[in-house]
């Protein structure tokens, strides 16, 4: 294919406001056209999966909290399925972890949705509704640090359980959280659904159709809107999702319009699975009975010995999977999060690979440029909704 | 997550003779080992194929074995969208090459670029730039030979595009 030949090569971005943290494009324009475009992305590369090969099992947890720094849980929930599949001990994690766990992953994908409706709206020109979601989403990181410790790195999964069990203020506050957030999503829909500079600025640009996503590999809610149904809590269930009743919101012009749409419908959906979950969750135990696993109860670990060895054990070896490779995926808030992991029987992942959503997510820009003008550019990134720390790892 | 049943291996094997190899399913994986030779016609066939119909490339990586020969095995986790299924295809870069798979998934674009400056590893039949890396960087930093700290000797990698 000829290439058009270009007047301008505007380079935008890395510390360009609305790209969403380091990325950047270098632009082709003709007049406002873009001819041909290039992402050029890696300002924030850490060398995780690296990192990862060096740790023990249970060091890789607060390493992955910062891959995807909006979204800790989801990417600790993703690592911790991938190492309890290896260990062979899904079944064994007790009930009421499960639904904690479904819990805090819903209430993330909240709160990442919540910046990237910020976000989207501030960089469109809607500065009141990123005011708003920071609102809300400030409950949620309340929440976080009630039950967890951490606002946004929370460190609250653990490999055969969660950290700690909900206290009584945690439920008491998420009870109110739920009552009034689904309100505050109709005050955001006021402000934008119906807005016709919005309408215009997301209506018919960015169109990705189903065949181009799926063989792009796109997943989340930008193939959701393109007409797709894939979601991994429905394919693949994890945790208690095949037991809680939820739609997947599924839109058909795969536009930046639709995949505002599915973002909302999505926030409704995980506050009625909270609110599920609430009511399901059993009593019990929150972490695996195994100490080869877990670390055992602080009381057991300062007043007896064998506490205190299994304790010393478990530090110094960490946790010894058989030989194998796995695969597990959950659904984050931008797609699916899966992770592979090649282990030769050590306390140390012999490899182990994350599958980026937002990376694979923003593979397609390049193309999807073409023929739009420089102001779409910035809508489309925003619905893409990219996170550079996980594009880059 | 559902795997590709047992009867669907044996249409592989019976497609593909011994050059397609079943390797031991591990918590309900299962994984076909492929020859270079023939991984485009086998990734077409497990494209295409109505019992198939692996219409997209979930991941793509790689994973180094030193000392072994050759020493790179690429890895393609598959998945068929309509039939729920997935697949992982393993294929042993010889002489470091493998093919490229992007006429059958775009999605193999940045993956393949990640897996190249990463390992190595050269797709054959595109173009290849670094993804994540300065072009010039002169290091693959997931082989298992590459200091977790890094080289200490300086090097030119700044390009300034």
């Amino acid at each position: 294919m000829e290439r058009e030949k270009a007047d301008l090569i505007l380079n935008m971005g890395p510390q360009h406001p609305s790209t969403h943290g380091v990325l950047r494009l270098v632009l082709e324009l003709k007049g406002e056209k873009i001819v041909n475009s290039d992402a050029i992305i890696g300002y924030v590369h850490r060398g995780v999966e690296k990192l990862a090969e060096h740790r023990k099992y249970m060091q890789i947890l607060p390493v992955f909290d910062r891959v995807d720094y909006v979204s800790a849980n989801t990417n600790e929930l993703g690592f911790v399925l991938a190492v309890e599949k290896l260990l062979g001990i899904e079944d064994k994690i007790p009930r009421r972890a499960q639904f904690l766990r479904v819990i805090m992953a819903e209430l993330t994908r909240i709160s990442s949705h919540l910046i990237w409706l910020g976000t989207h709206a501030l960089e469109l020109g809607a500065m009141s509704v990123f005011l708003y979601a920071f609102r809300e989403r400030e409950m949620i990181l309340d929440l976080f640090e009630e039950i967890a410790g951490g606002r946004l790195h929370t460190g609250y999964m653990r490999i055969g359980g969660v950290a700690a069990d909900a206290t009584e203020r945690f439920i008491e506050e998420l009870g109110k959280f739920l009552e009034v957030f689904p309100e505050k999503l109709n005050e955001y829909e006021t402000l934008l659904t119906e807005n016709r500079i919005w309408l215009s600025r997301t209506k018919g640009v960015g169109v990705i159709n189903k065949e181009t996503a799926i063989n792009w590999g796109i997943t989340g809610p930008t193939l959701r809107a393109a007409g797709c149904d894939y979601d991994v809590r429905k394919y693949y269930p994890y945790c208690v999702y095949d037991e809680l009743d939820f739609k997947v919101p599924v839109y058909q012009n795969g536009d930046v319009y639709d995949r505002y749409r599915v973002r909302m419908d999505e926030m409704r959906e995980s506050v009625k699975i909270i609110k599920q979950c609430l009511e399901k969750m059993p009593e019990g135990p929150v972490q695996i009975e195994d100490t080869t696993i877990i670390l055992p109860p602080k009381e057991e670990v300062y007043n007896t010995m064998v506490g205190l060895i299994q304790h010393f054990e478990l530090v110094i070896h960490g946790i010894t999977p058989p030989k194998g490779e796995v695969y597990a995926a959950v659904e984050g808030p931008r797609g699916e999060l899966g992770y592979y992991i090649v282990s030769d029987g050590s306390n140390k992942p012999y490899r182990l690979r994350i599958r980026p959503p937002s990376l694979i997510n923003i593979a397609i820009l390049p193309e999807l440029l073409k023929g739009h003008y420089v102001a779409d550019v910035i809508s489309i990134i925003g619905s893409l909704d990219p996170l550079m720390g996980e594009v880059d790892r | 997550m559902l795997y590709v049943k047992k009867e669907l291996l044996q249409v592989l094997k019976k497609e593909f003779k011994d050059r397609v190899r079943e390797l031991p399913v591990f918590r309900g994986e299962s994984t076909v080992e492929v020859d270079k030779e023939i991984l485009l016609p086998f990734m077409g066939f497990l494209k295409h194929d109505e019992r198939f119909k692996m219409d997209m490339l979930v991941d793509l990586t790689a994973v180094d074995y030193p000392g072994r020969k050759p020493r790179f095995v690429v890895v393609y986790h598959l998945r068929s969208i309509p039939l729920k299924h997935n697949l992982r295809v393993k294929c042993w870069a010889e002489n470091d090459e493998v093919p490229t798979v992007i006429e059958l998934w775009r999605a193999a674009d940045w993956l393949e670029r990640e897996v190249y400056e990463m390992f190595g590893v050269r797709f054959t039949g595109r173009e290849l730039r670094k993804l994540l890396l300065p072009q010039k960087y002169p290091y693959y930093p997931l082989r298992k030979d590459f200091p977790l700290e890094g080289k200490e000797t300086p090097c030119e990698v700044w390009d300034w595009e």
